[in-house]
């Protein structure tokens, strides 16, 4: 009876124990969505809700087409006011998976009766979603060691810099939604190879579906599965198992991303869908294998295996050749080209290097974004090592791989994050585990005091002992120790959120539309020129008023000012770029005649001189021309426009093919007016203004806003009496002067 | 006149030194001058002139190859090193530069490199200005070729007859968990950087001192990729020391010193961390003990 009375309480207290783990777990994932959330709302308590990238007006105008218009006339959307006077097929060259995101949760609002603008949906989707990529992260990570360390890596994952770079409110990009993805998918990955389930083969397959609609980032997954098929293959570790989950994958997962318009036949066509295909073919091969294994004997197994092998790679042969020769299997594509040979781009795509988030980073920058999980990365690896079950493997796959493209493209440190999240808790996880544990038990110390002789012979071998899995784990000992360690481990994580939080609010939370720079008393003003011209703009031009700029603003043009563009955002055409560049590079009578040719009404430009602001268009200018020499190098040299001592000079050292390029006039005429005489200067170049005022003919000033940061020109219209505008201006200019009017006063303040 | 022939190489190509570039291109020559101007990559770090060089070569020795040293064009390369004043006269301010001379003419077509620095470039740029077509062939050295596959044939017998151990090698899971480590730590202390913009290893300051550590975010040197490198090492073994090995070391004394002495490492390298990186980003506020 007393027996009996012990082990029932025993099972009372564990089930006891059970019953409030769960709603805690479930507690604490909600405060990390929570926190996941909150942290990425800087931008919209600071400034407004409002789309603040580049990139993502494109993606809110496609999400109004499709609530508005509906799905199918979303996919063939083809936006005539982009790209002219060519246009562009929208709707069938974006991924849809973000827009269509957006407007089922849209939808379903309505139906609850909740009246919300399809525009909020917008910038608060990448803050949504970041909540359920940290309880992806959980179900990954509580796969390779706990639970605790499964809460751990979600809460990394809710605040480390490297997302929430790509996913604060405001940034409508694909990757909002992206990296939800892409951690589910690899969770679920997960979870089919170790349950040998197709059910979860098939859920993969269709979450694999779901990505790629929303990113073309999808081919990290595309080869990140394959790989870790193939080298638990090469390890000796086949199995049914892995057999059933990858082939409900891949073929789930294939043939549903061929539904997606953008991507067609790209799986059995492309390079970068090869090895997947591959390993679905070695899997078929492995299976076959060990099937014959088991009907034949052993000696007549081997002929068979010989014979087997020798068709097999004659067959392999003929196909490939065949296949290559009729140019069915197409090269690599430029941008994924330039992740393995690093000259590349630099070389043969001057647009791709051009864009600073194609940039290697340094390590400082990876430091910024992920500080001590950076370095603890290694730990976290080096623990995967030691358990090396298949999950194991395939986080160490991942931290190499992901490592490597992070190392060549900053952009990727987004694909990089979630494997430093999860390992750096699994590094965590077990430090705290050593020093939580259990207190050393009393007979392993007087086992110690009976071999202590012993132990003195083997001093100089004791140190490496500790290395070899045969060591026994005693456990810590002292107070002093845990305390210690713990405390530390506190205060690092502690310091952890204060730089995530910093360097959220301070580098990640600042929309490229509105500016604010501290004023000598410390307070904050704020800079909102870009808006401030693109109202002007929307207000003050016809609807189908077409506006010239660089292609940074394209996409902005398009969404805040409804105006047609020349170029923007998705450079999907090289030709007409560097037609654009061409017209910035060249004088002004040469460049009349390409604005005429293509209707243009207005030229947008950003001058960052008088602000300091110098991401504008002056410092741009040097992939102007590049871009558009690479096409007319006979007519746009960039030689001609360093000085002969290879200086960039914008001042009166100037080259002539410098000062007479309409960029320049544009960016210089007037600028002088903010200035005392003789005391003009550009902030953003530390140069002086040049003395002498550059004159316009062909087009004028329309507009300049209040910081003289966005300016808006006028392109005139052809002379109605068929004279040169040159000789129009020139002619008007002589008979001011011959009436003797006074010059006009037009002198603007500088409010600053 | 001038005997071009015999100041022609093995590829093709016309060494330049001194005034010879001038004598060649005097206004009054009746070929066609394809002159390469370039930097030698172990004196300067350009990447395009590395690409280029070799692909000039194989551009010259095609042409001779096919129309012998009377094809009415001659191939040139001038190294800034030895012809500072041959730059200087022409205004050469960057490198490479692949420029065409016309027969009787001094006047420089200059190319755009931007489409591709390959022979088959060349080759169309060349056929473009003289008319002239030729397939391009690169050399294979014959020494070379018989060296290759003795070494081919060492190495294969070495392979094979130390294959056990080889195979042991791959296997092992310390291997390859080695393996793994040292590449995500050089990886990310920014080696691809330093490697992809070809950074200096250091640069002198304004007092002459030796810079190893660049003072913006967007920048590096050689040396910063060994020192985080060394200091990620040293972090990352303080961790798994205190982590795995702690528990293993017996005696309650002993192991509070141990786990003392890696902690307090682990508080240094990671103090000394995040100081360099506040010298890099300045706005930074936190910091750890100095």
């Amino acid at each position: 009876m007393a027996n009996s009375a012990t082990i029932t309480s025993k099972k009372g207290v564990k089930s006891h124990q059970k019953d409030w783990k769960i709603p805690l777990k479930v507690l604490i994932l909600i405060c990390i969505a929570v926190a996941s959330v909150s942290s990425r709302l800087f931008s919209v308590i600071r400034y407004e809700s409002i789309i603040h990238e580049f990139d993502p007006w494109f993606n809110f105008r496609a999400s109004k087409i499709l609530v508005e218009q509906g799905f199918y006339n979303f996919l063939n959307w083809f936006d005539e006011r982009s790209w002219y006077p060519l246009g562009r097929v929208a709707g069938g060259t974006l991924y849809p998976g973000l827009m269509v995101t957006s407007g089922i949760i849209f939808k379903v609002l309505h139906l609850l009766r909740i009246n919300v603008n399809i525009r909020d949906v917008c910038v608060l989707l990448a803050p949504a979603f970041s909540g359920i990529t940290a309880i992806a992260t959980y179900y990954l990570a509580r796969e390779l060691k706990s639970d605790a360390c499964g809460l751990l890596a979600a809460a990394f994952m809710g605040i480390a810099p490297g997302y929430t770079s790509r996913s604060v409110a405001g940034s409508y990009d694909n990757e909002a939604i992206a990296i939800t993805l892409l951690m589910s998918t690899f969770a679920l990955w997960i979870k089919a190879v170790k349950s040998g389930s197709s059910f979860w083969g098939a859920c993969t397959g269709l979450l694999y579906f779901y990505m790629v609609t929303a990113w073309g980032g999808y081919v990290f997954i595309t080869n990140m599965i394959p790989l870790h098929v193939f080298v638990l293959l090469l390890m000796g570790r086949y199995t049914s198992k892995l057999y059933i989950a990858y082939t409900t994958y891949y073929v789930i997962g294939t043939l549903a991303s061929m539904q997606v318009p953008f991507v067609g036949f790209q799986p059995v066509s492309t390079s970068e869908h090869m090895s997947a295909l591959g390993v679905f073919g070695l899997l078929q091969l492995f299976a076959f294998y060990n099937y014959v294994k088991g009907l034949v004997s052993s000696k007549q197994f081997q002929i068979l295996i010989r014979f087997a092998l020798v068709c097999l790679v004659g067959l392999a042969t003929v196909v490939l050749f065949a296949l290559s020769s009729t140019g069915v299997i197409a090269p690599w594509t430029g941008r994924f080209y330039s992740l393995w040979d690093t000259n590349y781009a630099k070389i043969h795509i001057p647009i791709i290097a051009s864009v600073s988030e194609h940039q290697p980073p340094t390590w400082s920058s990876l430091f910024f974004d992920l500080q001590f999980l950076i370095w603890l990365l290694p730990v976290g690896v080096y623990l995967c090592f030691k358990e090396l079950r298949n999950e194991h493997v395939f986080i160490i796959i991942y931290s190499v791989l992901g490592t490597y493209f992070c190392g060549v493209m900053v952009r990727l440190v987004l694909t990089l994050t979630p494997c430093v999240c999860i390992a750096a808790a699994v590094a965590i996880s077990t430090l705290l585990d050593t020093y939580m544990g259990p207190e050393v038990e009393e007979d392993k110390v007087s086992e110690e005091a009976a071999s202590a002789k012993s132990k003195n012979k083997k001093g100089i071998f004791s140190i490496l002992s500790f290395f070899t899995s045969g060591s026994k784990n005693i456990g810590i000992y002292s107070l002093l120790s845990r305390v210690l360690v713990i405390s530390s481990t506190a205060y690092f994580l502690i310091m952890f959120v204060y730089h995530s939080s910093w360097v959220t609010s301070n580098a990640y939370s600042s929309p490229t539309v509105v500016l604010s720079t501290v004023l000598n008393d410390g307070s904050l003003m704020y800079i909102d020129d870009f808006r401030e011209a693109y109202d002007w703009l929307r207000r003050n031009t016809p609807y189908d008023t077409k506006v010239m700029s660089w292609w940074d603003y394209g996409y902005q043009i398009a969404g805040m000012a409804d105006r047609i563009t020349l170029v923007d955002n998705n450079t999907w055409n090289n030709t007409h770029i560097a037609t654009v560049g061409k017209a910035m590079s060249s004088p002004e009578e040469k460049a009349y005649p390409i604005l005429r040719k293509h209707d243009v009404d207005y030229i947008l430009i950003i001058y960052g001189g008088t602000l300091g602001y110098s991401s504008d268009d002056m410092n741009k200018f040097l992939w102007m021309i590049r871009i558009s020499q690479g096409l007319w190098p006979d007519e746009i040299v960039e030689r001609n426009f360093f000085t002969p001592n290879g200086e960039y000079r914008t001042d009166d050292a100037a080259t002539p093919t410098m000062r007479e390029s309409l960029l320049y006039k544009m960016s210089y005429h007037g600028a002088w007016k903010l200035f005392p005489p003789n005391q003009g200067y550009d902030r953003a170049r530390n140069q002086k203004l040049p003395s002498k005022d550059p004159q316009l003919f062909t087009i004028e000033e329309a507009f300049t806003t209040v910081h003289h940061l966005v300016r808006l020109y006028k392109v005139k219209k052809p002379d109605t009496l068929g004279r040169d505008l040159k000789q129009v201006t020139l002619f008007e200019e002589g008979k001011r002067k011959k009436l003797r009017r006074p010059a006009k006063t037009n002198e603007i303040p500088l409010r600053v | 006149k001038l005997d071009l022939n015999s100041k022609t190489d093995a590829d093709g190509v016309i060494q330049i030194t001194g005034r010879l570039f001038h004598r060649i291109v005097n206004g009054k020559q009746d070929f066609t001058t394809v002159a390469l101007f370039s930097a030698d990559s172990s004196t300067m770090n350009c990447d395009v002139c590395r690409l280029i060089e070799p692909e000039f070569k194989a551009l010259a020795n095609s042409y001779k190859l096919k129309y012998g040293l009377d094809s009415g064009i001659r191939f040139t390369y001038a190294d800034f090193g030895k012809n500072k004043n041959l730059f200087q006269d022409f205004s050469i301010e960057s490198v490479p530069n692949f420029w065409i001379f016309k027969p009787k003419s001094i006047q420089a077509i200059h190319v755009d490199l931007s489409h591709g620095v390959t022979a088959s470039h060349l080759a169309a740029i060349v056929e473009k200005h003289t008319g002239k077509i030729a397939d391009i062939v690169y050399k294979q050295d014959q020494a070379k070729r018989v060296g290759a596959f003795l070494s081919y044939i060492i190495v294969g017998a070495a392979l094979f007859f130390t294959r056990k151990i080889i195979v042991k090698i791959f296997t092992s899971r310390k291997v390859w968990a080695a393996l793994t480590i040292i590449t995500v730590i050089t990886l990310s202390s920014g080696y691809m950087f330093t490697r992809i913009r070809f950074s200096p290893y250091s640069q002198r300051g304004e007092h002459g001192e030796n810079l190893w550590l660049a003072g913006s975010q967007q920048f590096q040197f050689g040396a910063e990729v060994q020192v985080v490198s060394l200091l990620y090492t040293a972090l990352t073994m303080s961790s798994i020391f205190l982590a795995i090995v702690a528990p293993k070391v017996e005696g309650a004394k002993r192991q509070t010193l141990f786990v003392i002495i890696w902690l307090a490492f682990l508080w240094i390298g990671y103090s000394f961390l995040v100081d360099i990186f506040k010298r890099k980003v300045s706005m930074y506020p936190f910091k750890l003990l100095i």
